[in-house]
Formats: structure tokens, C-alpha cells, sequence
């Protein structure tokens, strides 16, 4: 006989009395204690273990050539900066993210590639229900840039019943960092992009 | 006091322009029809030419005559400022009643310059996308082939950028890349290779609008990915508004690829280090300049 069929016949019955040892409550109070006492230990064990292969990867790159950050800021560039559109031709080099670490890379790719930190304006675009001034405080310390070089935020309207998940103390809204006068750069920057994304796989030596 | 009725206004205007055309100055009026405001004098009289015992000799006349004279000509304000010696904005004074010459329409001007305007920028702009395009070129000659190690950073920034990532609300380490750009999924899947994952433990799924064509666009992911249709999944078809604004709608729109790895906790945590690794290195202190290496050669970096 199936269980279900047992459940069908057994409906409505009351539950058997206990027998000798553990009641069903109890059990199930052990059964969850241990499992609680299991991942007690386990996440923070299986968490470093992530975190380890994500640091032995990490140190597997080491130091970066010029030629590496050229490429990386290229490709970056290519998946979340501005970009001219046969419709709407615009060579300005802009960059908008969220996460400070493609931030980062960003501007040090800048950097190496001759470009003044003077010439770059921070913009922070953020929903009018965050707080502005720490989040351009945290884009300051971010970038490292003085608070003249963000000209006016853009705000957001808020949608009071959103299901945005970014809604707590971690939001800082999303830096754009665009570069004066930078056409130029801007088609320096799409050619090494599409060289990148072109190229094939030099034969190991 | 009570405002006139309408007949009594018209009453007014009768007399008014009666004694006006008898000969009458205004304030002659005012005495022999009695107590009359300005301004419901003026009103009655309005459109009744004074008579011309009224008139009062102004200092430019006679160049005021010759102005009109020579505009009715067909001259314009420069032309009769030239020849007359006086202020333009007099002339604009005593001339701006009468109808504008012919030769002069503005609108006639406008559309000659716009025209002017779109011959040149119709031989221009081919000209200068091409010269665009060739500083762009030169700049891709100058990539050239990539190291393994090379392809790892550039692959691992793009996941950072266009991959599908951990959250503190959702856990979930695999790796799964979604892009428009056949380009970049071409990129995408050589790192892939490179990062040593056999393309059989790939599977693509297409997202698209249900507006477009899905077959068509089916047959250029497989020409992208070169993968067997069966690694394809089923289509995950977006609602198409009528009315959109979108611009990616012509026969260029192929929809989104997502590539998902199987099997790939592992090499997502991988990723992770790398991409945070290559922004470590990028912004360890180095020598800090112009890359001589990345310039074109032989396209100007000025203004195109």
C-alpha cells in the first residue's frame, strides 16, 4: 500500500500515542537543533573555503602590465560606458556603474592612459528616498576626487511599493564619471574594445 | 459714473467723427460735447485720420518721406540707412508699416541655408564617420593577439560587468552571462575556452521580443556560438509594446544571448578573484603616463 492511500484511510483519525522514548514534538526539536548546530559551523567553514578559491585566483594574476590594464579598461568600457549609436552620435567618454570596484578600475585604467584626473566630472544618480550627501560622500572617498568635481546629482523617483532589493544602508546609487573633451580617447577606447573582443588566442610558447 | 451702453458709445462716435471730419481738434470736441473722458474720446475717434491743420512739423520729415519712398522701392533698412545718414531703428520707426519686398523674405533666406547646410553635411558626414572609424581601427590593429592570462582579465571584467552575480538576498555562485553584443558572447565564449570549460557543458538561451524574428534570430546565435541546437533552451519571449520607443528594432535586433555553465560554483569564484585581482593590480602604484604602445600610428588623435 502507498502512503497516500494510507493517508487517504487514516484522515481524520487521531494521532497514535507516543510510544516509549522521544515524542514526536521532541524529535523534531532535535532534528532542527542539530541541523541549526550543523550549518552553525559548516557556513562559516564552507564560506572561507569560496573565499579561498577566490584568493588563490586572485593571486594567481599578481602584478598587471600596462598592455592588461589598457585591455581591462577597454572591455570594461565596452559593457557599461557610453556608447555612439548610428542614431545618435556621441563620442563623449562616459562611465556609470554601481560597483565601486569597476569604478576603480576605471579610473586607474584613465590613468595609464594619459588622462588628468581634472578632466573628469562625477555625477551621482541615486533615488530621491537614499541619502544624497553619504552617497556622494562615499563616491568621494571612492574616487578620492574633491566635492567640485561632482557637478548636480540626478535623482530618481521613488516608487514607494518597489521590489528593488537595493533598498538598505548599502545603497550608494550608481557614479558617473565622464571625461572633457575626450573624443578622441573615446575612439581609442571602441577600437582597443573591439580589438580585445576580435582577437584569438596567441599559441602558448 | 456708469459706463456708456453700447448705443450710447455708438452715439458718441457718430458725433465725435462728425465734428473730427468738420474739422475739429480733440480738445475742440471735448468743449462742445461736454463732459467725455480721454480715453472714451479716443476710443471713439480711433481709425478717424486728424485733419491736417493739426498736423505739427517734425525735424525729419523730409527724410521720413524719402525713407518710406525708398522702401516702397524695395531697399532694405541698411540700404536706406546709406543713403540717408539716419538711425536704423528711425527707419525701422517710419517704414515698418509698409508691406516687406519681395527679395528680402526671411523664410526664403532660411531655406536656402538650410539647404546649403544639408549639401554640405551629406558630403561631410560620410567623411568624417570614415575618419572615426579609422582612428578606431587603428587603434584595434594595435591590440593584436592575446595571451591566455590576457584573455582571463578581460573575460573576468566583462563577467564583472555583464554577468550575473552574487547578492546578499540571493546566493547563488554560477556563472551566467547575458549580452546583445555577438562580439562580446564571442569574447565571452573564448574565455570560456580559456578558463578550460568544454562547450558542451554550455547551455544558451535566447531573449528576445515577441515582436521580432525569432527564427532568424535563432540562426544568428547558432552562427555566433557554432553550438548544437539542442544546447539552446526554450525561448524566453518579451512582450512587445506598439508603441515603443526602442531603436534596436530592425533586422539588426537578434535579442539577448544568456550563456549558462554548468557545474560552474567553481569558476565563478574564480571570476570573482580575478576581476577584484585586476583592480587591485591596475591600481598598484606603476608607472603612470601615456601608453606608447596603444597609440595609433598613423591617425590623428585631434578633433575628426
Amino acid at each position: 500500500m502507498s502512503d497516500a492511500t494510507l493517508n487517504d484511510a487514516l484522515k481524520g483519525e487521531p494521532p497514535p500515542p507516543d510510544r516509549p522514548g522521544l515524542g514526536y514534538a521532541e524529535s523534531r526539536a532535535r532534528i532542527t537543533e542539530g541541523v541549526r548546530r550543523y550549518w552553525a559551523a559548516e557556513r562559516p567553514a564552507r564560506e572561507t573555503a569560496r573565499a579561498a578559491v577566490s584568493a588563490a585566483a586572485a593571486a594567481q594574476l599578481g602584478e598587471l602590465t600596462d598592455r592588461e590594464i589598457m585591455i581591462a579598461g577597454a572591455i570594461a568600457y565596452w559593457c557599461e560606458g557610453a556608447k555612439s549609436k548610428p542614431y545618435r552620435i556621441d563620442e563623449q567618454v562616459r562611465f556609470m556603474n554601481s560597483d565601486p570596484v569597476l569604478i576603480r578600475l576605471f579610473l586607474a585604467f584613465l590613468d595609464r592612459a594619459g588622462v588628468s584626473r581634472q578632466r573628469l566630472r562625477y555625477s551621482v544618480h541615486i533615488h530621491e528616498s537614499a541619502d544624497v550627501e553619504a552617497a556622494t560622500r562615499y563616491w568621494a572617498s571612492v574616487t578620492g576626487a574633491a566635492s567640485e568635481q561632482f557637478i548636480r546629482p540626478v535623482i530618481k523617483h521613488h516608487t514607494p511599493r518597489t521590489s528593488r532589493s537595493f533598498r538598505n544602508a548599502g545603497y550608494h546609487g550608481c557614479l558617473r564619471v565622464s571625461v572633457t573633451k575626450s573624443s578622441a580617447l573615446y575612439r581609442e577606447i571602441s577600437g582597443w574594445a573591439q580589438g580585445v573582443m576580435a582577437a584569438k588566442r596567441r599559441d602558448p610558447k | 459714473m456708469t459706463a456708456r451702453t453700447t448705443r450710447e458709445s455708438a452715439q458718441l462716435r457718430e458725433r465725435a467723427i462728425a465734428l473730427r471730419r468738420a474739422g475739429k481738434s480733440v480738445r475742440q470736441i471735448k468743449q462742445i460735447l461736454g463732459p467725455v473722458g480721454n480715453r472714451a474720446l479716443h476710443d471713439a475717434l480711433r481709425g478717424e485720420p486728424p485733419p491736417e491743420w493739426t498736423r505739427r512739423p517734425n525735424a525729419k520729415d523730409d527724410l521720413r518721406a524719402r525713407a518710406r519712398e525708398l522702401r516702397r522701392q524695395g531697399l532694405d533698412y541698411d540700404e536706406i540707412v546709406g543713403q540717408l545718414g539716419v538711425a536704423k531703428s528711425s527707419v525701422s520707426l517710419w517704414v515698418r508699416d509698409l508691406p516687406r519686398p519681395p527679395g528680402a523674405a526671411s523664410d526664403e533666406c532660411a531655406k536656402r541655408a538650410s539647404e546649403r547646410m544639408r549639401r554640405y553635411w551629406s558630403a561631410e558626414r560620410p567623411v568624417r564617420a570614415a575618419r572615426r572609424a579609422a582612428a578606431s581601427a587603428a587603434a584595434a590593429e594595435n591590440v593584436g593577439d592575446l595571451t591566455g592570462r590576457e584573455i582571463l582579465i578581460a573575460g573576468a571584467v566583462a563577467y564583472r560587468c555583464e554577468g550575473a552575480r552574487n547578492k546578499p538576498h540571493r546566493r547563488v555562485d554560477r556563472v551566467t552571462f547575458a549580452n546583445s553584443d555577438p562580439k562580446l558572447i564571442s569574447f565571452f565564449l573564448l574565455f570560456l575556452d580559456t578558463a578550460g570549460i568544454p562547450r558542451s557543458d554550455l547551455a544558451f538561451q535566447l531573449q528576445i521580443h515577441e515582436t521580432a524574428d525569432v527564427a532568424a534570430a535563432i540562426r544568428f546565435w547558432l552562427g555566433v556560438t557554432a553550438a548544437r541546437p539542442d544546447q539552446f533552451r526554450k525561448v524566453s519571449l518579451k512582450q512587445g509594446n506598439p508603441r515603443t520607443t526602442r531603436k534596436n528594432t530592425g533586422n539588426d535586433y537578434h535579442g539577448c544571448l544568456r550563456v549558462d555553465v554548468m557545474r560552474s560554483c567553481e569558476l565563478y569564484r574564480k571570476i570573482e578573484g580575478w576581476a577584484s585581482a585586476v583592480t587591485a593590480g591596475a591600481e598598484a602604484p606603476g608607472r603612470s603616463g601615456t601608453v606608447a604602445w596603444l597609440l595609433p600610428k598613423n591617425c590623428s588623435r585631434g578633433r575628426i
